[in-house]
């Protein structure tokens, strides 16, 4: 290759090629990070990733004239990262905090991945001939390596528990520090990669287990303590669950034992007066009065009978949250659970969190007309769990529409709901949804368990 | 004939019961005829025959062993996917929802005192009503199972079928609703037949709810909808287009949403 310089332009392209694969690397490591769903909807938006190439290029020769020789040229991949994270929060509208720490993840894999294949396939005996005759192969040959990574990036995707990632980082306290010192762990396998090429080819080897061995180890981590907070969070979150959970039992108690008291001594005093009075229109209106008591108080038993029916205490305590929002609200509610619910085929805080954005859609739809209400239903049977969600709505949106992405009318936290929804059954091969919108009432059902 | 079965285990009620219906049966010439009234769950399944078009009156509160109103609901439902269900409850404030959505339960008929018969003969004359239209008018329908319940979707209502992003799942599309079942495209292509077309690998779409092809996007618009178009479907779709002949036939004015 020195003995004669090739055109600007075609070095050009062969940094914009370099690039390019190494997005596409990137991309291959991300997807099981944050779910391959969206890019599989839209291809389309893979698009500015491949105008990112060509900008990364012109950077690179940018830079190489601006600050060449200094240690700062390495840190030019982080640019690179930072395109990449506003990318993603657009493609899987998460934050910009989020999108840094999944990319930032992937990036390391990327980096530790692509030194260690490159390497690997430049040692082998045909590649090494080839490379001999046409020199300027090299970097074409780096694409041979794009199938290994796809095949490493499955394996991840499989031994990580799905979405574990994405929920982490939707969870954690602290999402700027998670991704600041996921960035910092990225810039030093960045200048890891960088080292390669002082590295004698005697200690090549070492120098190459050396990195995998990081590598490995550093994902161990960062899995391990990804599970440990959301284990931590899950048991707090229990607990003030069971402390609710006991409160609501104790009044319910009280007011039960209260009502049957009350019932008892207007029964007394009624046949007392029964046997004295002959005002039988005195007796008539005081039996009314007793029947719309009765009738009252069976509602209320009802309702207690059928959140009583409800034995997972995690979706027990959403639903009286919400369904207590709802009537702060003035929202008329209504619960029908005929038979005990004790399995829902799903994972439990799943479901919660699909209850959650269902009772919360349905809610503020409810609350935009004139006489809100709503009602849910849950039944449990031998083989399915089945959920439905009505209330009425104003009919003034397409709900076409509402599962499109891109879909929202009040600001970006709307809609979103559904996204995630969806999302979140993604990992439920036989969970099946359901919504229509007849009329003026919007329905959603939800059923999970062994459909086949 | 129709053929009603009756099932409730307070003997006094179901003689008044069956004592209205026969009355409003014999007061309108209705074709129906009581096959049987029982107050055990068990008998009824035994006598049930799903030859014709049946209908039930069931007991909401029955308690008989290991059948409630709604086991026995299911287990008919199960037995005569076609039947017509219809529940009599004592507590009008708590008619079960489940049961209307779960079972496509028909009506609630309260056990009012002095009001009874005359809901009943109001429910059956609304059940003469709707089997009349149904026989003037048959609607072809499309049955969705999910889990134990049963939908039936007018073929008329859908717009099309589309696979989902999870596999066996699919979409269907109807003007007022999306329902996700476990299926496969083939099957229902095969199933359906003539009125609908695979317009691409994902999509089966119903021809009369076209209402705009773009050939240059590869896309159609059903009920609002985009689906794609492969290039397989083009000859088909072309000649729809020459059928339905009109001069300028894909230039439908927009819809109002689409901005």
């Amino acid at each position: 290759m020195s003995d004669y310089v090739l055109p600007v332009w075609i070095r050009f392209l062969f940094t914009w090629e370099d690039n390019l694969l190494g997005e596409l690397i990137l991309l291959i490591y991300l997807c099981p990070l944050l779910g391959v769903h969206p890019i599989r909807r839209h291809p389309g938006k893979l698009l500015p990733l491949f105008l990112l190439a060509p900008a990364m290029a012109a950077a690179n020769w940018t830079a190489m004239y601006l600050i060449r020789g200094t240690a700062l040229v390495s840190f030019l991949s982080l640019l690179s990262i930072l395109g990449f994270t506003f990318w993603a929060v657009r493609v899987w509208k998460c934050t910009f905090w989020q999108s840094l720490s999944a990319v930032c993840l992937a990036g390391m894999l990327q980096e530790s991945f692509s030194l260690i294949t490159a390497r690997v396939l430049g040692a082998l005996p045909f590649i090494k001939e080839l490379e001999a005759v046409r020199p300027d192969l090299s970097l074409h040959i780096l694409w041979l390596a794009l199938p290994l990574h796809f095949a490493l990036s499955l394996l991840l995707g499989r031994l990580w528990p799905k979405g574990s990632v994405l929920a982490f980082l939707e969870h954690t306290a602290s999402p700027r520090r998670t991704a600041l010192l996921l960035l910092s762990l990225t810039a030093a396998f960045v200048q890891l990669y960088m080292i390669q090429y002082g590295v004698q080819p005697k200690y090549l080897p070492e120098y190459l287990i050396v990195t995998a061995v990081l590598t490995i180890l550093t994902v161990v981590l960062l899995f391990h303590l990804m599970q440990r907070e959301l284990d931590q969070r899950k048991i707090l979150v229990q607990q003030d669950l069971i402390a609710q959970q006991q409160l609501y039992e104790q009044s319910l108690e009280s007011l039960r034992r209260e009502i049957r008291a009350f019932r008892h001594d207007q029964k007394n005093l009624l046949t007392a007066f029964a046997g004295k009075e002959s005002g039988e229109n005195l007796l008539c209106s005081l039996q009314a009065l007793e029947e719309d008591f009765d009738r009252r108080l069976e509602e209320k038993l009802h309702l207690s009978a059928q959140i009583g029916n409800l034995r997972i205490p995690q979706m027990r305590s959403l639903l009286l949250g919400k369904l207590s929002e709802m009537s702060e609200k003035g929202i008329a509610c209504r619960l029908e659970i005929l038979y005990p619910v004790e399995q829902v085929w799903m994972d439990i805080w799943d479901l919660v969190r699909c209850l959650g954005i269902l009772l919360d859609n349905a809610l503020e739809a409810a609350l935009e007309t004139e006489n809100p209400w709503s009602e849910v239903i849950l039944l449990q049977e031998e083989h399915t769990f089945f959920l439905r969600i009505s209330n009425p709505w104003r009919g003034d949106i397409d709900p076409a529409k509402l599962w499109t992405e891109s879909w929202s009318t009040k600001g970006p936290d709307r809609g979103m709901g559904l996204f995630i929804y969806q999302n979140i059954l993604e990992k439920y091969p036989e969970a099946v949804s359901s919504a229509s919108w007849d009329g003026h009432i919007f329905v959603q059902e939800l059923t999970t368990g062994e459909l086949l | 004939m129709i053929h009603l079965y009756l099932c409730d285990d307070e003997e006094e009620v179901r003689r008044r019961i069956e004592a209205a219906l026969e009355q409003k049966i014999l007061i309108e010439d209705y074709d129906m005829q009581i096959r049987c009234s029982t107050g055990v769950p068990g008998r009824l399944l035994e006598q049930l025959e799903s030859d014709g078009q049946n209908v039930y009156f069931l007991d909401v509160e029955l308690q008989d062993g290991q059948w409630d109103g709604f086991l026995l609901g299911r287990e008919i439902r199960r037995r005569d996917p076609h039947g017509i269900l219809i529940y009599i409850t004592g507590y009008g404030d708590l008619a079960y929802r489940t049961f209307q959505y779960h079972l496509e339960a028909f009506d609630y008929i309260v056990k009012t005192p002095g009001r009874l018969e005359a809901s009943l003969a109001g429910c059956l004359e609304a059940l003469q009503e709707r089997l009349k239209t149904e026989q003037r008018s048959p609607v072809q329908v499309y049955p969705v199972r999910t889990g134990s319940a049963l939908r039936y979707i007018p073929l008329q209502d859908i717009l099309f079928f589309e696979t989902a992003p999870r596999p066996h799942h699919v979409l269907l599309h109807t003007v007022t609703g999306r329902m996700d079942f476990l299926g496969s495209l083939n099957e229902i292509e095969a199933e359906l037949g003539g009125r609908f077309l695979r317009t691409h690998r994902a999509y089966l779409v119903a021809l009369d709810k076209i209402e705009e092809i773009d050939l240059k996007k590869g896309t159609l618009l059903a009920g609002g909808m985009e689906c794609l178009i492969s290039r397989a479907a083009r000859p088909a779709l072309l000649r729809l287009a020459r059928q339905t002949a009109v001069s300028e036939p894909f230039r439908k004015p927009p819809l109002p949403f689409r901005k």
